[in-house]
């Protein structure tokens, strides 16, 4: 730049403050920063890369529409995970959600030592989580990950609490069983 | 509790997980929808603001309907009552305290060219009414039906006994045609009776029942009561008239012209100004368009004005003065730069045989991201000669008028930033280079007014106004035209000499 220029770092708060203006440098912005958390998100929820690509374009769209609303009483990344998530049920739910009951049998549900897992990349678990079926993933991450309570995840998916608390365990088993079967393929 | 360690590991794995994303194919992807949310916003924004001000304006309104003076109250039975005459009044005192009933008889100017004679007993009961040695009967009221005790009262005093009601009849100088000659001219006859019960009764002589009566020659200037001898109008003395003011309010159309047809305007306006920039259909020129639509932003314009208005009686007005505007708007050069540097630092780790690490020292690139941010106010500022004819009409104290009209541009002063075509911000100063003109020529102007009398002849304004600039700000350095069109509101303050 030829003059001299006013040089700062562009604060979270700042970035907020020019999107709900409408300035599309600072939109651009705020792609760049809180995209790769929100795919993180929609990965965790999608069935594939693709549904999660669009459930993430879907989410910042929603993002730029509300910010406006946007309270600075909380974190603002826990306010765009909140959307982005509500947009991966919406998405599941206009995909037909689907809530299939595995035939799988568990015979041992005694949880393995979690520190097995970290000989396994973390993308790998995502896609493990991905495998899951509908019901169970999205009641697997709403419950483990982002921390709703059994009833809110009722809520929010129209079903009973004790369907929640059931479909809850057997995403656990049924993921601890791929986790364990992707690391007996990898040692061999 | 069992899985209680599971569920904690794969939360932290898998929050703090940070997925790859191509930015520039999801920016590519929701670009437009975001464009379009950007628009809407603005729009939202911009109905705000008129909203805004057409809250402001019914605001306005309101609290002018709501406070001007109540009008004028010619046929109402509670009116103030018109002075009286004395001499022409032969009611005994004690009836007029008691006085319950009162006709009004109103006669219009055009009627002063004929007598007030609706009928020939009409005639001789105000001939009787005015002749001293009598006692002044009940007016005769050819418009309504005389109720049962008129009509008593009347046939006693035709058959010259019985009792007759004590009657005040007031005359005003308009009518015997000593006084100026008045628009309005009001007739009061009261009527009371002890102990009788009479309703008020309000009545205008029609035009139709009006019928000339030629003057005597023995007795000019009497036509309208030919019983009135001339000695007895001599006797006669008037009191001064004190009417109130809003009886004596010019019609609609004379308050202000009746005074000097010169006045002078100061007005001063706020207004949103539209911008139009365009340019040639090429990729550079569509490009710099682009992006100066997305860095600037129109904020407000405001004007100050001083206008030396003639006046004419048919309502026409011509105006010329001195016009100042000034156009603001925002410029925000946003860039965002990526900086690597290199600094001293571990690129890689050596493993031995027997487990020893050993540190390879080297340059590591670091990525900083920077993003500038700059924010300029343009302005516009604009003298102009305003040239306009206007039309206004008045009622009482309020005015609606329309002026039209050209301004001739005396002066163009822009300062400011904007964005150039090696996209750097330059500045636009129509005096260092040609990027804008120093004179706009001309513009039309608009506008819809209202005004309020304040106080005798100053007048409060409010116009709401559009301005027009067809011609472009740009000057021969700039491939793109920029126009403007303001639209806005003024308020000012108008002092008739």
């Amino acid at each position: 730049m030829q003059n001299k220029q006013i040089i700062k770092l562009v604060s979270e708060k700042q970035l907020i403050h020019d999107c709900q203006k409408g300035l599309k440098q600072s939109q651009f912005l705020l792609v760049k920063r809180y995209s790769a958390m929100l795919m993180t998100v929609c990965r965790r929820y999608a069935r594939d890369e693709a549904m999660a690509k669009d459930v993430l374009q879907e989410a910042l769209i929603r993002i730029f529409k509300n910010i406006g609303r946007y309270q600075p009483t909380g974190s603002f990344e826990a306010w765009m995970r909140r959307i982005a998530v509500r947009c991966a049920l919406q998405w599941l739910e206009k995909s037909h959600f689907r809530r299939e009951q595995t035939t799988e049998n568990f015979d041992d549900d005694r949880p393995i030592d979690p520190a097995v897992y970290q000989q396994l990349a973390t993308e790998n678990i995502i896609k493990l989580v991905q495998e899951l079926p509908d019901g169970f993933r999205t009641v697997f991450n709403l419950n483990i990950i982002e921390g709703y309570s059994h009833k809110e995840i009722a809520e929010l998916l129209n079903i009973t609490e004790s369907s929640s608390r059931s479909q809850l365990l057997r995403a656990r088993r049924l993921l601890q069983k791929k986790l364990t079967d992707s690391l007996k393929v990898r040692s061999l | 509790m069992k899985w209680h360690k599971f569920d904690k590991t794969l939360q932290k794995e898998l929050l703090a997980h940070q997925s790859e994303v191509d930015i520039n194919a999801i920016w590519a992807a929701i670009e437009p929808e975001v464009d379009t949310i950007n628009t809407r916003q603005q729009h939202r924004r911009r109905g705000i603001i008129w909203w805004g001000m057409l809250a402001g304006l019914l605001l306005l309104g309101s609290t002018w309907f709501l406070l001007r003076p109540s009008a004028t109250p010619t046929e109402s039975a509670t009116a103030p009552p018109v002075a009286t005459n004395e001499k022409a009044t032969t009611t005994p005192s004690t009836s007029e305290s008691k006085a319950t009933a009162a006709t009004t008889l109103s006669i219009g100017p055009e009627q002063k060219s004929t007598t007030t004679t609706a009928a020939p007993e009409a005639t001789a009961e105000r001939q009787a009414s005015t002749d001293p040695k009598m006692p002044n009967p009940a007016p005769k009221i050819p418009t309504a039906a005389p109720t049962r005790e008129q009509k008593q009262g009347a046939a006693a005093q035709r058959s010259g006994h019985g009792e007759i009601p004590p009657v005040r009849t007031t005359v005003t100088p308009e009518v015997l045609g000593t006084a100026d000659a008045a628009q309005k001219t009001p007739v009061m006859a009261e009527r009371a009776a002890e102990g009788q019960e009479s309703l008020p009764v309000e009545v205008a002589e029609p035009l139709s029942m009006v019928r000339p009566v030629e003057p005597k020659a023995s007795e000019p200037g009497l036509s309208a009561f030919p019983g009135i001898a001339a000695k007895d109008l001599n006797s006669l003395s008037f009191p001064q008239l004190e009417l109130p003011s809003n009886e004596l309010r010019p019609l609609p159309g004379l308050s202000s012209r009746d005074g000097s047809p010169y006045s002078l305007d100061i007005h001063l306006g706020i207004a949103f100004p539209f911008r139009d920039l365009s340019g040639p259909n090429d990729t550079a020129t569509t490009s710099i368009l682009e992006q100066r639509e997305q860095t600037e932003s129109p904020l407000e314009a405001i004007q100050l004005g001083i206008l030396l208005n003639r006046q004419f009686k048919s309502g026409f007005e011509i105006s010329a003065g001195l016009h100042f505007t000034r156009i603001t708007e925002r410029f925000d050069y946003n860039t965002t730069l990526t900086q690597v540097d290199s600094i001293e630092g571990i690129v890689a780790y050596h493993i031995q045989l027997n487990g020893d690490t050993i540190p390879e020292f080297g340059q590591v690139a670091v990525t900083t991201e920077t993003m500038i941010r700059k924010k300029f106010f343009n302005r516009y500022q604009l003298i102009d000669i305003p040239i306009m004819l206007g039309y206004r009409l008045e009622a009482n104290n309020f005015t609606l008028g329309l002026r039209a009209g050209v301004m001739a541009n005396v002066a163009l002063f822009t300062r400011g930033r904007i964005l150039g075509d090696d996209g750097l911000d330059v500045n636009i100063k129509n005096s260092e280079n040609d990027l804008f003109k120093s004179n706009v020529t001309f513009s039309y102007y608009v506008s819809f007014m209202t005004a309020y009398e304040i106080a005798p002849g100053i007048q409060l304004q409010f116009a709401p106004y559009a301005h027009f600039y067809p011609r472009s700000f740009t000057g021969s350095a700039n491939p793109l035209s920029q126009k403007y069109t303001l639209v806005g509101l003024n308020a000012g303050i108008r002092y008739q000499f």
